[in-house]
């Protein structure tokens, strides 16, 4: 995988995730290329794009798009699964996750996102590990905010 | 692996993605792998799922599964070909998409119109620019592959160029044109399909033309600039001025409009439209863009000169395609004609920027290895030129400096002689003192010397038994030489001989060689002098050579056409051959009755023979009723050995055998003796062509004859007979170029030092004259103190030699792919020197 980004129905960027080094002209570049290219699809059309050299995998919850990059050799309906995986974590850290909850707590679910994807691959299958290490961040978070006050 | 798979293929009946995922990567997998039936059946039933399934993402993957599959088992597509054509209308474009690659695919004679056709409604609607262009080229494949008939291939290209627009591949019209120019086999095709192609761009042209993308136009103006003469009823008037229109539209490009000017020109004869061709052409004179002047002006004058014009740009030229000689041979006279005079050989870019770089700063770098990278990337052209082996023959002496900078890590040479420095020849200079000169006097130098080192290098590298290269030597000379030709570097590879095989030499040669090696390290006494002076002598003496070369040949010459100073060469040889010892019968030679018998013996040479110079005629022994004798004649290639046997005594002798062997020759017989009966008072003639198996000072043949005389029993008797190397040397006649390369291949050698002959103004030249009528050696070249020889043993075994005048003595290199070529020849020369 070389990217994964998460924007709204109205093309507003929420979540930007490279696995590959990247100029910022490019990034600029692809993000724009890919909300031009996912938005305007309709309902019941193929989930998979060819765009360039890659394949862009895209599902859309309620009113929020994600969308892979691909490579040659990656499997398209996996990446459609891994997609799944992450909503179905994010899911069950934030308890009926909505777009508002992606909007304000960004850094957790980038947190999120990093525990279960390296490098463009899947680096945790297991659902409950994730969510341990997730409790056990924001312990940390929490005790460093007692500690403080 | 393949149970695996079955079982993942049956256990994945569930309907999830994930399982659907897993099944797709089978599918591929079993394609991949190595055939197995039952696998395959299913795999394909897993497709048949996939495509016919609802969801429009199995739909997807399973068209890309059948793309897949497909060149391997076509017979799946058929299967599905009504789900198929569904797909192809689909309303998502990306599975009509993909739907258009499978039919690319399956494409063959019958179906390409369909498809095309299909592809090309596609290209219609489609808006993302990589789509257009990889459809465009496939489309253009297809119908370059598949056309059935040329109007309709005309048509598809038309629109293939009209909706690619500027986004096509270049390579697309580019070989659209050539299909034109080349044509097919068939002249009548060839001409209907161009007839064709002007017919509709003159139709396009009549028509709108604003829209037409930049390169359609120039593909247009081509074709018509070459083909229109096809059409008959069709005046160039009318094609000048469709032309002309192109020119005044704004959106056309200035490259366009080059091409535009082209096929005016190329339309201009019969005086078409010329006031309207000398107004363009006034208008683009003065253009800012200096093509449109080229071509412009290009126009005006073919269009006044009609002659010119038939010539420059003949109807018929496309016709036959165009072969460009890469390496750029035919200049190759002009560039060692430019060698010659002095001129500086090529330098490549990399190394010119490199020399710069270098001549500007004080080299701080210890001598270490360098490896740029640049070296193993840059590649040479193939010219063959000899300004190639110039630079090649350069690099051989870098070889043996890059040996000696390597040595510190490999061998300890102390008290060796280093000839050969990074520049060229550096005769008698300390290695150290040698490196800092190099380095600082290299950039200017380099570019000389090169040149300079053609000749000198070419002159006989004398012995120098470096047997060659390390790695190390290798890497250090090629770091050294950038850009120099790959070929020469191969040649460095190729010398492999471990560096011991240098002392064993050593020690083999005979003991002068040990006392030569120490004069040999001298003081650095300029040789940077001497090499100076070649520079400055150079040009001089590239006269004089020539000069001298055809005088040298000439004795040269004489001997290669066997007349006496064979004889003279050879009686002196011969000597030794009478003072042998080994003889175990009566050997001592019967001067006056055997000088008497000589003339007459010499009379039963075979015809052949006696035409040739032959040695002198030596009795080996005579004993109660038989003579034996023998000589040797040097044939242009061979030596054969006559052994007369003469029966002098009155009664026959029967049952004559000879046999000769030699530990280092090859002997084998051409005509064998009579075996049965010698009458009295005959002689049998023998003859055995010699060849030389080891090269060796002295070559010893030992014979046994045995007789029967009339009322005795059998008698044997033994004899031998010496050859020296010199019989068998024959003079090898190369040019400087072919010296320097074959220098640069061989790889056994040795050095030493000779004595001059003093005599006379020249003593160089007299010994090299002495050397020449005793051994046969050919001159190649000879350059102010310096001369290359070269000889061969039998065909196949040349030997090199360079000589160098240097204080009092001549230093002689010499070099040879036969291993102990080098050091019998050199004795050669010595002795031969020293029996003056």
């Amino acid at each position: 995988m070389r990217f994964l980004l998460l924007f709204s129905r109205q093309g507003k960027l929420r979540l930007q995730k490279w696995f590959v080094p990247t100029s910022e002209r490019e990034k600029k570049k692809v993000i724009r290329d890919m909300i031009m290219l996912v938005l305007p699809r309709q309902p019941r059309t193929c989930n998979f794009l060819q765009w360039k050299d890659l394949k862009i995998v895209y599902k859309r919850y309620a009113s929020l798009y994600f969308c892979a990059g691909l490579e040659e050799h990656d499997n398209e309906l996996l990446a459609l699964e891994v997609l799944h995986r992450y909503v179905e974590l994010l899911d069950k850290y934030f308890g009926n996750v909505c777009e508002l909850d992606i909007i304000f707590n960004f850094e957790k679910a980038y947190f999120i996102l990093d525990e279960f994807l390296m490098g463009g691959e899947v680096l945790e299958t297991s659902k409950f590990a994730v969510n341990v290490s997730m409790e056990q961040a924001d312990t940390l978070q929490e005790s460093f905010k007692v500690s403080y006050h | 692996m393949y149970e695996i798979l079955d079982e993942s293929l049956r256990r994945a009946e569930m309907n999830h993605n994930i399982t659907y995922a897993i099944l797709y990567e089978c599918v591929k997998c079993i394609y991949t792998i190595h055939p197995k039936s039952d696998l395959l059946e299913k795999a394909a039933k897993c497709i048949g799922n996939f495509v016919l399934s609802p969801k429009i993402n199995l739909k997807y993957l399973g068209l890309k599964a059948l793309t897949y599959v497909v060149q391997q088992d076509p017979k799946l597509a058929l299967q599905h070909q009504m789900t198929i054509i569904e797909c192809l209308d689909h309303p998502d474009l990306i599975i009509k998409r993909e739907t258009l690659e499978l039919l690319f695919r399956i494409t063959n004679d019958q179906n390409v119109t369909v498809i095309i056709e299909k592809m090309l409604d596609f290209l219609r609607i489609s808006e993302d620019d990589h789509t257009t262009i990889d459809l465009v080229g496939k489309v253009a494949e297809l119908a370059e592959k598949y056309a059935p008939d040329n109007e309709w291939f005309i048509d598809t290209m038309n629109t293939v160029f009209s909706l690619g627009g500027d986004l096509l591949q270049p390579d697309i019209p580019n070989s659209f044109l050539k299909l034109l120019s080349e044509g097919f086999d068939s002249v009548e095709e060839d001409k209907k399909l161009r007839l064709f192609a002007v017919n509709s761009y003159i139709s396009l042209l009549q028509g709108d033309s604003s829209k037409l993308p930049q390169r359609f136009l120039q593909v247009i103006c081509w074709v018509l600039g070459e083909y229109s003469h096809l059409r008959e009823d069709l005046e160039p008037d009318v094609t000048v001025r469709l032309l002309a229109k192109l020119l005044d539209m704004k959106s056309s490009s200035s490259e366009t409009k080059c091409w535009v000017l082209m096929a005016m020109t190329k339309l201009c004869p019969g005086g078409a439209a010329l006031a309207l061709v000398h107004n363009v052409s006034e208008t683009y004179s003065s253009s800012l863009d200096t093509m449109l002047r080229q071509r412009a002006q290009e126009l005006q004058i073919l269009s006044q000169d009609s002659e010119l014009q038939a010539k420059v740009l003949p109807r018929s030229a496309s016709m036959e395609p165009v072969e460009v000689d890469s390496s750029l041979s035919f200049l190759d006279g002009f560039v060692s004609e430019a060698l010659a005079a002095g001129a500086a050989p090529y330098k490549p870019p990399h190394q010119r920027q490199e020399e710069l770089s270098r001549s500007k700063a004080l080299n701080l770098e210890p001598y270490g290895l360098s490896l740029p990278i640049s070296m193993s990337s840059c590649s040479i052209t193939d010219r063959q030129s000899p300004t190639l082996l110039s630079i090649s023959s350069g690099l051989s002496g870098d070889s043996t400096d890059v040996s000696h900078k390597g040595s510190s890590t490999v061998l300890k040479l102390d008290g060796v002689k280093r000839l050969w420095g990074r520049d060229g020849y550096l005769a008698q200079k300390e290695p150290t003192d040698e490196a800092p000169r190099i380095e600082a006097a290299s950039p200017v130098r380099s570019a000389n010397q090169l040149g300079d080192n053609n000749a000198s290098n070419s002159q006989t590298p004398t012995p120098t038994p470096t047997p060659e290269c390390d790695q190390e030597k290798q890497q250090l000379a090629s770091s050294l030489f950038v850009g120099l030709a790959s070929q020469s570097s191969v040649c460095l590879m190729g010398k492999s001989d471990p560096t011991f095989q240098r002392f064993r030499r050593k020690t083999k040669a005979s003991g002068s060689s040990e006392q030569i090696t120490n004069p040999l390290v001298l003081p650095s006494d300029g040789s940077d002098n001497l090499l100076y002076k070649n520079l400055l002598d150079s040009p001089d003496l590239d006269v004089s050579p020539p000069e001298q070369t055809p005088g040298l040949a000439a004795p040269n010459g004489s001997c290669d056409a066997e007349e006496e100073s064979t004889d003279t060469d050879v009686k002196e040889i011969e000597t030794p051959p009478i003072r042998d010892e080994r003889v175990t019968a009566q050997a001592s030679p019967h001067d006056d009755p055997d000088g008497s018998k000589d003339p007459s013996l010499t009379w039963h040479l075979p015809a052949e023979l006696s035409a040739l110079s032959h040695s002198n005629l030596t009795p080996l022994f005579s004993k109660q009723n038989l003579d034996v004798s023998a000589c040797h004649v040097q044939k242009e290639d061979s030596v054969v050995l006559v052994v007369f046997i003469s029966n002098c005594s009155d009664s026959f002798l029967q049952q004559i055998r000879l046999q000769v062997d030699s530990e280092e020759l090859e002997v084998s017989c051409v005509s064998d003796c009579p075996s049965e009966e010698l009458q009295s008072h005959s002689v049998a003639v023998c003859q055995y062509f010699l060849t030389v198996k080891r090269p060796s000072v002295d070559f010893d043949l030992f014979a046994a004859v045995s007789w029967q005389p009339p009322a005795g029993s059998p008698l044997t008797t033994q004899f031998s007979y010496r050859l020296s190397l010199t019989t068998f040397i024959r003079a090898l006649r190369l040019s400087t170029e072919e010296y320097g390369a074959m220098w640069l291949a061989f790889s056994h050698d040795t050095k030493q030092n000779l004595t001059l002959i003093h005599d006379g103004q020249d003593p160089l030249a007299a010994t090299l004259d002495v050397l020449k009528r005793k051994l046969q050696l050919h001159v190649v070249e000879v350059i102010g103190v310096e001369a290359i020889v070269a000889c061969c043993l039998q065909q196949d075994q040349p030997c090199l030699m360079h000589c160098r005048m240097h204080a009092g003595m001549l230093a002689v290199w010499l070099r040879s792919p036969v291993p102990d070529l080098p050091d019998c020849l050199l004795y050669c020369c010595q002795r031969a020197l020293q029996e003056l």
